[in-house]
């Protein structure tokens, strides 16, 4: 009797305790309701003809006309072909990161893997705008590259342009990502391969195994796990590719080629002050990416049998 | 009884003491506030801010000796994108210095300006004089609102260059010494110039450690490939700021609006891509014109790398990096390009650069302050000039630049922009050959005889081939003879204040007119041949139409009609 008396007791000390536990998440429910859901209600622009300064109801309502401007818009068409080839590309390649951290792993020199890993990672801290200045050091018609293998060496038929070769706009942008993130996105690995079982390996190598093998058999599907999780949060992101990047190395030549859904916006937005146009096209942007990541999310769950959302 | 006598003078004293003691206090308080400025410019901030040059020291001690305010500065510059959020959010500076013609509209429909009218008789009476009040009619009656108040200010008004400064600032421009070694070809239009600027590469096809020399260039920007240049030249001769940003302008010599779009004969758009075509198919355009920065090319201008020059106030090659060579960019005197000189801006320099106070300022009465004493003779003589006793004397009554001022500006540098002589500010009321009440101009630099005693030697050496005292000379004789214009007959920039808002469907369609014309720049000027050319062309002139570039033609020729009838009034009635 006095057992079943206890039990409630117990139950409700439990369950003060969850409370006082939920308790300590309120202030950061409170960012991300601030910070993540109050700004939604911005989304009011899209339905008025808005000017700034003018409080938004004494704005002309114009209903759904954004909107239809976004499928009646040609360039939308052009810009989205291009956002979808960037995420493409950046998808097929995905897997670079965590094959960089393998082999990072595999160099035995202790201070020789940690400067490989501190100058990969240093880029991902320079700005775009630093980078493009870069860029066009090396590659504008007076370069570092065309004085060196097309005036000294004679290695060119013709200077090479990169910064306005159109043609190569996808891989050239592909690979800056990459010089410039490729350290950073590949620490998560790193942190992962550290996490694996260290009997594995020599248990692998009392077999026989090389360090291709472990790294086949032990290492990459240890590692699996962060790269299908990774992936499927990328889904949602799409078609967010960012703009900085594309903004900085826009040109006349290259525009078709460069301008992303997310440059786009911003070019409506910000630039030309038409922000009822940008915030549908923005809220068009969101409606496809949280769509994009439930269907992902219920394809990981029938193929794996989990899920993240 | 005597005790009590003595107590009461003594409380009657020390009353009296403390009484008189405020009344001093009160008189002599000086109230100290920061006004916060946003300014669309990049003003001069090296090696010390602006406002802390030595000129504005002094500005700021006379405001706190006449008006009792002690002013400090917190100051910031903003683009376009940043002034557009800045009125998004409705939360604006004490003071804004803004440009163009459409954010006068956004500014009073949102009650954003203080009205100083009802003001300016007790705070700022400098700014009734009668030498303002034509500007601050104008003002009232274009940009007034409703209610027909002073809202703007407007910044540099009266007499634009002149005689066209001591330098001519737009036309054909050449690197003097390979030019001068040519025996100075006449350049009469674009062909020419294009000729003479491959004579001068042909002779200087690198430079002396082996850079690649080219005849000109361009950087990655709009309004360089679209319009600047050929604004100005015979051909197209238009004002660039009728419609700021878009291809709408009217000619400088008949007010006349021209389409720059789709009028493929009287177009900057279309002559720029003719002219960049044929030095690009010469092989004289440099490569780098679609993806360089303004930065980076002074970089190479620096190099001497170029023999001609986009505007024609490049003198970044003798001016800061060899001041004893002759290797300047400088304007040559052609009857193709007109003169720019000579323009009476009765509102302004720009009509589209204002300066206003917000009406939520808290401190407006210390930021009209500010505005009113940039109103007096005083004040406009010391930013064109300097102060006083340092910077010039009063000699027999005439105001004199100091010998050392004079070498000072002429070597430019840290020592000038600490001392803030000249420098240009966010709030400069007229220019600089305005007249002060001695009868000499706000700047003494405007003189015949301090242009010409501060000239570099490339210009020393084009005034003595053309017999001048100074550059700017030699253009103002061919207007004298009547070959050439100046711009004096067209008034754009008043029009474009007085002209609507753009409306938003229009200003879509001219925003996917200049992505048209923009997207189409390298394909235009890589053509090979004159059917290429032809191609694109028709190309971009079809896409035009698609994008509905007559509905903003039509909006366009309407609002500036509705403009004229506002504006015409004013300047034609007199």
């Amino acid at each position: 009797m006095q057992g079943n008396k206890a039990m409630p007791r117990r139950m409700a000390a439990k369950q003060k305790k969850q409370w006082s536990l939920l308790f300590l998440a309120l202030p950061f429910m409170a960012i991300v309701f601030f910070m993540k859901y109050v700004p939604i209600m911005g989304w009011i622009l899209s339905v008025f003809e808005y000017r700034p300064g003018r409080f938004i109801l004494d704005c002309k309502f114009v209903g759904l006309k954004f909107f239809e401007m976004v499928f009646t818009d040609r360039d939308i068409l052009n810009t989205f072909k291009n956002t979808l080839i960037f995420s493409g590309i950046g998808y097929l390649i995905s897997p670079l990161p965590m094959i960089f951290a393998i082999c990072l792993n595999e160099i035995t020199n202790h201070r020789t893997r940690k400067i490989i890993q501190t100058i990969t990672t240093f880029p991902h801290f320079i700005s775009w705008v630093i980078v493009y200045s870069l860029a066009f050091a090396m590659f504008s018609h007076e370069g570092v590259v065309n004085n060196v293998f097309y005036k000294a060496l004679g290695l060119f038929e013709k200077p090479s342009a990169l910064l306005t070769d159109k043609k190569a706009v996808y891989i050239f942008q592909t690979a800056l990502g990459q010089w410039k993130g490729l350290g950073w996105s590949s620490i998560i690995y790193i942190a992962a391969i550290a996490g694996i079982d260290q009997e594995l390996y020599e248990a692998a190598a009392i077999d026989g195994a090389g360090r291709l093998r472990s790294a086949m058999h032990i290492t990459i599907p240890g590692l699996m796990p962060t790269f299908i999780v990774l992936l499927l949060l990328s889904v949602s992101n799409f078609i967010n590719t960012g703009y900085e990047q594309y903004y900085v190395f826009k040109n006349a030549v290259v525009y078709d080629n460069i301008e992303v859904l997310d440059l786009y916006i911003y070019r409506m937005g910000m630039q030309l002050g038409d922000y009822s146009y940008a915030t549908a096209v923005g809220i068009l942007k969101s409606v496809i990416s949280v769509s994009m990541l439930f269907i992902a999310n219920a394809i990981a769950k029938r193929v794996r049998g989990t899920s993240i959302v | 009884m005597k005790r009590t006598l003595a107590y009461l003078l003594m409380v009657v004293l020390v009353l009296t003491m403390g009484l008189s003691g405020v009344g001093a206090l009160a008189e002599n308080e000086v109230k100290e506030v920061t006004l916060s400025l946003v300014s669309y410019r990049a003003l001069n901030t090296d090696p010390v801010p602006w406002y802390e040059t030595d000129v504005y020291k002094k500005i700021f001690d006379r405001i706190e000796e006449l008006y009792g305010y002690r002013i400090t500065v917190d100051y910031e510059q903003y683009d376009e994108d940043k002034l557009n959020l800045m009125y998004a959010s409705g939360e604006l500076p004490d003071i804004v210095y803004f440009y163009t013609a459409n954010q006068v509209q956004t500014v009073l429909e949102n009650g954003y300006a203080l009205n100083l009218s009802p003001l300016l008789e007790e705070y700022a009476p400098n700014m009734l004089d009668e030498r303002f009040a034509q500007r601050n009619e104008l003002m009232m009656n274009l940009a007034g609102g409703e209610e027909k108040g002073l809202y703007f200010i407007p910044t540099t008004f009266g007499t634009e260059l002149d005689k066209g400064g001591k330098n001519s600032i737009r036309g054909y421009a050449v690197r003097w010494d390979w030019y001068y070694e040519l025996g100075c070809p006449e350049i009469t239009d674009d062909e020419s110039y294009a000729e003479v600027l491959a004579q001068m590469v042909a002779n200087h096809p690198t430079t002396e450690d082996g850079k690649t020399v080219y005849a000109f260039s361009y950087t990655d920007s709009f309004t360089e490939w679209t319009q600047m240049r050929a604004a100005f030249t015979y051909e197209s001769l238009v004002n660039p700021w009728t419609l700021s940003g878009y291809l709408y302008s009217e000619g400088l010599d008949d007010n006349v609006l021209y389409n720059g779009y789709t009028n493929t004969e009287r177009s900057t758009f279309w002559q720029e891509m003719r002219f960049a075509n044929k030095l690009w198919n010469m092989g004289l355009l440099d490569p780098d014109s679609f993806t360089q920065t303004s930065a980076e090319r002074t970089e190479k201008s620096n190099a001497g790398q170029y023999a001609g020059a986009a505007t024609g106030d490049g003198k970044a090659i003798d001016a800061a990096t060899s001041p004893d060579s002759t290797s300047a960019m400088i304007v040559v005197p052609s009857e193709g390009a007109m003169f720019f000189a000579n323009k009476i801006h009765k509102a302004g320099y720009y009509p589209d650069q204002q300066v206003f106070i917000s009406s939520m300022s808290e401190n407006w009465e210390a930021a009209l302050a500010w505005v009113d004493y940039m109103h007096t003779d005083e004040a406009q003589r010391m930013l064109f000039s300097g102060i006083e006793g340092v910077h010039w004397d009063y000699v027999n009554g005439v105001p004199t630049l100091r010998e050392e001022t004079i070498a000072m500006k002429s070597a430019g540098g840290d020592e000038l922009n600490k001392s803030g002589v000249g420098i240009t500010t966010a709030i400069r009321i007229s220019q600089p050959a305005e007249m002060h009440a001695d009868g000499y101009p706000f700047s003494l630099f405007e003189s015949d005889e301090n242009r010409a005693a501060s000239m570099y030697p490339s210009e020393k050496q084009f005034s003595e081939y053309y017999g001048v005292a100074y550059p700017s000379l030699a253009r103002q004789e061919l207007y004298e003879e009547g070959k050439i214009i100046n711009h004096s007959i067209n008034y754009s920039q008043l029009t474009a204040i007085a002209r609507e808002t753009i409306p938003s469907d229009i200003l879509r369609i001219l925003t996917k007119c200049n992505d048209i014309v923009y997207r189409a720049i390298p394909d235009l000027v890589t053509a090979a041949t004159q059917a290429d050319f032809e191609a694109v062309q028709a190309e971009v002139l079809a896409d035009l139409a698609a994008a509905g570039e007559a509905d903003a033609w039509a909006w366009m020729c309407e609002a500036q009609a509705a403009a004229h009838a506002l504006v015409d009034p004013v300047v034609l009635g007199e």
